[in-house]
């Protein structure tokens, strides 16, 4: 074959997509002519063919095969009249399929007591907030020396420890100190953890029998007491030490004593069921109210 | 697919669906696994993978079987769930990244030419020259397997290795027929070009 005949015989020569075609379905008798006559496209349709040999060598299904499928669905797969469900994950194997459903529903209780927590924790911030403001009142003036009274340092401590923020001196002038007054519920139910500082506001009927009554019960307790007064005469301070389960002790026997309790912090009256106690030791600000005459 | 071939296959069905014939349905899986595995390999491109949606495809074949209404023939049916189960995994490799193994040293197959071709396959006369050529010709043609895109991989294998018509392969891929033929043909040029033969 000369040059010019090559040239005129690869002119002629068929697409790669012709000769695919030809390699599946050789029934072309004018194609089969010119491949019978052209080098060219014998050498690629037998790499063509050569290729088929190599994929289908390399596609050759493992020994033991079927025996494995038998094995699996014998025994992963349920009994015969149970739908195939969609893949949740398509393309995972079973293992991960299942790890990842139990992730996600590890994943999801630990969300969910996350938020709880976090709901929990936010409550209790309100419930501190309307506690100070609620308690906040004017500055003391006078301290009047009492017996057994603790160390002044040790107050002056109490009074550097006491909870700071924007509290409203005047909130005192909206608590409602009528006949229709009511105590506020705490909004947390968890088991709770009496903090090292806490304000109480109650609402006595007499105020200087309260002081007396006060005096003597946190005496009892093994309180250290310290007295503030006020500008206003109906109102008074005082600020206690001692621990978590005295406190606990001390509210329970002044709502015994028909005192009412304004705020919602912890310790509650009659709450001890629901308290963690650490025998810690705390400050108890108490302020006591004078209920209005009418 | 042959009338008998089909006749077959309903005969099977009905007795592990109405008898729990466990039995018939392992005469299933003798029969078609080696077609799924190579269906599913010719998506991949990868042995272990293969496998893998082989054995999914048959457990929901097990579950699903008791519902097939037999529209179609149970090897069209099979087909379809094996090439979805393997694009699907082919599309989460993907997305994954996950890197795609070969094994160097798998064990050397006897050729399996059917005479009509003009191809030397290697059988167990080999001199180890050649062995180690044909090898590495073996390995070459894994790696393009892998370059190729999925939808030339899996026209290709069905038209390769099943022997499937370009009819058939375009009913279950959902393509025209002509659309195969230049999947085919392409795919074939790619691998041809890789292996530099």
């Amino acid at each position: 074959m000369n040059a010019d005949q090559t040239k005129l015989s690869l002119a002629r020569c068929p697409s790669a997509e012709e000769l695919s075609i030809f390699l599946d379905e050789p029934a072309d008798s004018a194609l089969a002519g010119h491949i019978s006559s052209c080098a060219h496209c014998q050498a690629r349709l037998s790499d063509y063919a050569q290729v088929d040999c190599l994929l289908f060598e390399l596609s050759q299904p493992p020994a033991g095969l079927a025996e494995r499928i038998q094995q699996a669905c014998r025994s992963e797969a349920p009994a015969p009249g149970t739908a195939a469900l969609p893949p949740l994950f398509p393309g995972w194997s079973l293992l991960w399929r299942y790890a990842a459903v139990f992730a996600f529903l590890f994943a999801l209780a630990g969300l969910l007591t996350w938020l709880n927590l976090a709901q929990g924790k936010q409550r209790y911030g309100k419930q501190l907030a309307q506690d100070s403001a609620s308690t906040q009142a004017n500055p003391p003036t006078a301290v009047t020396a009492q017996q057994n009274a603790p160390a002044e340092e040790d107050f002056a401590l109490a009074e550097q420890m006491r909870p700071q923020g924007n509290i409203d001196p005047d909130s005192l002038q909206n608590v409602s100190t009528g006949a229709g007054a009511s105590a506020l519920k705490p909004v947390n139910h968890r088991r709770y953890r009496i903090e090292s500082q806490i304000e109480h506001v109650w609402l006595v009927d007499n105020l200087t029998k309260s002081q007396a009554m006060l005096q003597e019960l946190g005496l009892q307790d093994g309180f250290k007491l310290k007295w503030k007064q006020t500008d206003n005469a109906d109102i008074l301070h005082a600020d206690l030490r001692g621990s978590d389960r005295q406190l606990q002790s001390l509210v329970d026997r002044l709502q015994a004593q028909n005192w009412l309790l304004l705020s919602p912090a912890y310790p509650q009256p009659k709450a001890e069921q629901s308290a963690f106690f650490t025998d810690s030791k705390i400050i108890y600000h108490a302020t006591l109210v004078q209920k209005d005459a009418n | 697919m042959s009338n008998h071939t089909v006749s077959e296959d309903r005969v099977l069905i009905d007795k592990y669906v109405n008898q729990n014939d466990q039995g018939a349905f392992n005469i299933l899986v003798q029969k078609y696994s080696g077609r799924a595995y190579q269906i599913a390999y010719g998506v991949l491109g990868n042995k272990q993978d293969a496998e893998e949606v082989a054995q999914d495809a048959f457990m929901r074949i097990y579950r699903a079987l008791p519902k097939f209404r037999g529209d179609s023939e149970f090897s069209t049916w099979m087909y379809r769930i094996i090439v979805n189960l393997a694009r699907n995994k082919h599309r989460w490799n993907r997305v994954r990244g996950a890197g795609r193994s070969f094994s160097i040293d798998a064990p050397i197959d006897n050729g399996r030419g059917d005479g009509e071709l003009t191809i030397e396959l290697p059988d167990q006369g080999m001199a180890p020259d050649q062995i180690m050529l044909y090898n590495e010709l073996k390995d070459k043609t894994r790696k393009a397997m892998e370059k190729l895109p999925e939808a030339y991989r899996e026209a290709v294998i069905l038209r390769t290795v099943k022997g499937l018509s370009y009819e058939e392969i375009a009913d279950l891929l959902g393509c025209k027929v002509g659309t195969i033929k230049s999947r085919i043909a392409r795919g074939r040029e790619e691998i041809r070009n890789n292996l530099d033969i």
